[in-house]
């Protein structure tokens, strides 16, 4: 007789253990599996970790220690400057490189701001409830179609002249995978600035590596985590869930499945043949001697010109890697450095991932002197995924239901943009709980 | 002498807007910068013998109304597919409608206005060229156009292409002044607008260059929109919106031609296309020449006989993708013959011998176009045909200033048909009349 669990969690990355904390806090029998032998750490600055999954999983007294809150950008290309929350200290520095950037700045951010206010209301709506924008006047409705159709580098190119300045706002536009010069791509720039203002009073933290994790399995330990147990199969019928095949031939019933994975990878584990996107952002983790005594505190993007971006989104659809990638660096630990690099093709091939990796520690050897003796090993991940502007007008259940019954997705690819958030977990674990 | 109406400009669109007025039993008046009219609709001796039509072949479809008032003489276009000529129908009726409909005044007339319905081929906003093959060439010919990014589609409602019967775009040209100077229409050569006349907060008169003043009840400017608001008026005369709308309007012009005379026909009857190389887009963005620009060769003596001497041939070549402006500075005559030595190349190679054939060659670039058409950035379009400046998001007719109104390539109906947006400006004129 095989076993049975009342849920199914796949894959113990962030969504998976916010899913289970949930699912176990409302006293429902959990099994978490996951294919490695620990829960994946998230090895990224954190832009859009839910305040209210952090409260209500009380995170920070499990555990959770933020090193670094608010992260200022940092531009590094042609000129390198530090743009801070302080509006009236960035456009004093934006005015050493032009006064009328200076000036726009902080009308600028406050317009942004005002946007993602408003997007918040498609983070939240379901689908039975009215449009969000009903209630808005004509003029508003208006604004919004054509920020919607509106390519991020005409919207920033309206309000900025300075070019370091316009490659390094595009960075957030490129988010998903999109081409900054495409419909989306402005509407792109506005989510990220919506996630941002999720961390309330952080727009981007920094977590001591590992403490997120660890907080997150203590608020779990009522479900059952199961590590090395890689899940072949989503076995359904009749169109719902009925249990999971495992890599080691068992099988576990259950109704309800989560799964942390990738959309298309997880329809494909259900038997819905999905393409995967052909583009995605490479993640690569440098680990570092411990004597390497460097410390940043900023997300520092590197980019050379506003058009690297699109050469770049050109080169991955073409299946190449740009010699010019974009790329956004966060110091995690004195030993740890987090690179972003994007857009490249997908799937990344070994030799990608090292030619991706390689130019990583080149782009950053120019930042932080001796990174390349100190390195004492690299990993690459990738990050398919190819939004497009319905991608981020769907009500958000759209993004965390699937056409199968029974079957959840609470991962990264549930966000409107890929993020950590833990707020599509959040949500996937209370529809299974409504039950 | 006063005039009911002073039109800007004797090009399709001018002469339409004239006919249609005049027609009405309007005082009506054409002023027009050079010395002959028609605008882009104009056919050149460019070799002893030898006629094209320097800037384009082929112009969008006048829309049939149009074409019957005006008694043009037009070769028939090959028909659309049934879905995308009723979004175009249906987007070309839109602007019409729009052009004469009352607008809600005031902040609570627009708050209570109910959410308008969207224009008909608003749904092409999000879906690439790439997916209609058979139509992408005509319709991406003389642009710079990623055909696999969202909203490329939008290009398609600049199809069905039209052409003269015989005599090239020229003869076109003359059936448009001889409707409007049969209607009664006075078109004035050699006469160029310099600034709009304001009295009473109403247009009311044409400023020229030569001193004299031409005062009319109202003003159509069939300039794209960057000359009409921003050359024609003095900064302070208009409100800072219609300003900055204009400031951060999109024009590049992409197009550039070559006009061949040949010693015998072209062993082909039907247009070569030879598609650019995976460096031509990123050659436009950094303002350099194209290695191997896109190009279509297309014979357009076997069509029309009229346009070579006897025994010999006329060849146009459109290039794609060709930059108006050069990282390296201006247009200079070696860079005209790189250019058309790169063209001539690629048309060896596809069709060997025809190089041996030319006994004349003419080339047109972005700047020459700007400067005998006075098209901004040689910009044929009067806009890129991008998502966030198409449809309900290009300018209508009307603008702030009572009594001026739009009626060139940048408006709504100007992106969907020749002669159209002449015709709508003249409604929206005479709408405003009868109220």
């Amino acid at each position: 007789m095989s076993e049975r669990a009342a849920a199914i969690v796949i894959g113990a990355g962030i969504g998976g253990l916010v899913a289970s904390a949930y699912l176990a806090r409302g006293g429902v029998h959990t099994l978490l599996l996951e294919a490695r032998e620990q829960p994946r750490e998230p090895a990224e600055a954190l832009i859009a970790l839910d305040a209210r999954v952090i409260s209500e999983l009380r995170l920070l007294s499990r555990g959770l220690v933020f090193t670094h809150r608010d992260l200022p950008l940092a531009v590094q290309g042609e000129i390198s400057f530090l743009l801070g929350r302080d509006l009236h200290a960035a456009s004093a520095t934006l005015s050493k490189f032009s006064d009328a950037d200076a000036l726009t700045w902080p009308r600028y951010r406050r317009t942004l701001m005002a946007e993602a206010r408003k997007l918040r209301r498609w983070w939240w709506t379901m689908p039975e409830e009215e449009r969000p924008d009903l209630g808005w006047s004509a003029g508003a409705r208006h604004a919004f179609q054509r920020l919607c159709l509106m390519g991020a580098d005409a919207y920033l190119g309206a309000r900025f002249e300075t070019p370091a300045l316009l490659a390094a706002l595009l960075w957030d536009a490129s988010a998903g995978g999109f081409s900054v010069n495409e419909p989306g791509s402005a509407l792109a720039l506005v989510w990220r600035a919506a996630q941002e203002m999720e961390g309330r009073q952080a727009a981007t933290t920094v977590a001591r590596p590992g403490s997120l994790v660890m907080a997150l399995t203590k608020a779990q330990t009522m479900a059952q985590f199961r590590p090395k147990a890689r899940v072949t199969q989503i076995v359904t019928r009749a169109g719902g869930v009925t249990g999971v095949l495992l890599a080691d031939g068992s099988e576990i019933e259950t109704d309800h499945v989560i799964s942390s994975l990738l959309r298309a990878r997880t329809l494909r584990l259900a038997g819905f043949p999905e393409t995967e996107a052909r583009i995605g952002e490479a993640q690569i983790l440098l680990r570092l001697r411990s004597g390497f005594h460097a410390s940043s505190a900023a997300r520092h993007i590197l980019v050379s010109r506003p058009d690297a971006h699109i050469d770049a989104h050109e080169a991955a659809r073409a299946g190449r890697i740009a010699a010019n990638l974009p790329m956004e660096w966060v110091m995690l630990a004195p030993d740890l450095i987090a690179v972003t690099a994007r857009p490249v093709p997908a799937p990344l091939k070994t030799e990608g991932r090292a030619r991706v990796a390689a130019q990583a520690v080149m782009a950053l050897s120019r930042a932080l002197p001796g990174v390349a003796e100190a390195l004492t090993g690299v990993e690459v991940h990738l990050r398919p995924g190819r939004a497009s502007l319905s991608d981020l007008l769907a009500p958000p259940v759209s993004r965390i239901t699937t056409p199968i019954k029974g079957l959840l997705l609470a991962g990264e690819s549930a966000e409107p943009l890929p993020a950590i958030s833990g707020r599509a977990a959040r949500v996937a674990a209370r529809l299974v709980l409504s039950h | 002498m006063r005039y009911d109406a002073a039109i800007i400009g004797a090009g399709a669109d001018g002469l339409t807007a004239a006919a249609t007025l005049a027609t009405a039993g309007l005082k009506v008046v054409v002023l027009e910068r050079s010395a002959r009219a028609g605008g882009r609709l104009s056919t050149l001796e460019f070799h002893p013998g030898h006629f094209a039509s320097p800037f384009t072949d082929t112009v969008t479809e006048v829309p049939p109304a149009i074409a019957r008032a005006l008694n043009l003489k037009l070769r028939a276009a090959p028909a659309l597919p049934a879905p995308l000529r009723a979004d175009r129908h249906g987007a070309l009726a839109r602007a019409f409608s729009e052009a004469v409909e009352t607008r809600p005044s005031g902040a609570l007339a627009r708050w209570l206005a109910a959410p308008a319905p969207s224009w008909p081929g608003e749904a092409l906003a999000t879906q690439q060229l790439a997916a209609w093959p058979e139509l992408r060439e005509s319709a991406s010919m003389g642009r710079a156009l990623d055909l696999e990014l969202a909203g490329s589609a939008l290009a398609l409602l600049s199809l069905p292409r039209a052409e003269a019967l015989s005599g090239g775009l020229g003869a076109l040209g003359e059936d448009f002044v001889r409707a409007a100077e049969a209607a009664g229409a006075e078109i004035r050569l050699g006469q160029e607008a310099v600034e709009v006349v304001i009295a009473e907060a109403r247009a009311a008169g044409v400023a020229l260059a030569d001193g004299g003043r031409v005062m009319a009840g109202a003003v159509i400017s069939t300039l794209d929109l960057k000359q009409s608001l921003m050359s024609l008026f003095p900064r302070s005369a208009l409100p800072a919106r219609m300003l900055e709308e204009a400031r951060n309007w999109r024009m590049a012009g992409a197009s550039a031609r070559l006009l061949l005379a040949l010693k015998r026909p072209l062993r082909r009857e039907t247009p070569l296309l030879l598609a650019a190389d995976d460096q031509a887009r990123a050659a436009f963005r950094r303002g350099v020449l194209p290695m191997t620009p896109s190009l279509r060769l297309d014979p357009v003596s076997r069509r029309d006989a009229s346009l070579a001497p006897p025994g010999a041939a006329t060849a146009t070549v459109t290039l794609s993708g060709i930059p108006h402006r050069l990282f390296d500075g201006g247009w200079t005559q070696e860079k005209r013959t790189a250019l058309a030595a790169r063209a001539l190349l690629r048309i060896e190679k596809a069709l060997p011998g025809t190089v041996a054939t030319i006994t004349g060659v003419r080339v047109v670039t972005p700047p020459d176009m700007e400067a005998l058409l006075g098209a901004t950035a040689g910009d044929l379009d009067g806009g890129n045909l991008a998502p966030d400046q198409m449809l309900s998001l290009r300018p209508g007719p009307r603008t702030a200033l009572p009594g001026f109104y739009l009626g060139g390539r940048s408006t709504q109906a100007g992106a969907l048909g020749t002669g159209a947006a002449g015709f709508a400006a003249a409604a929206a004129l005479m709408a405003e009349g009868a109220r």
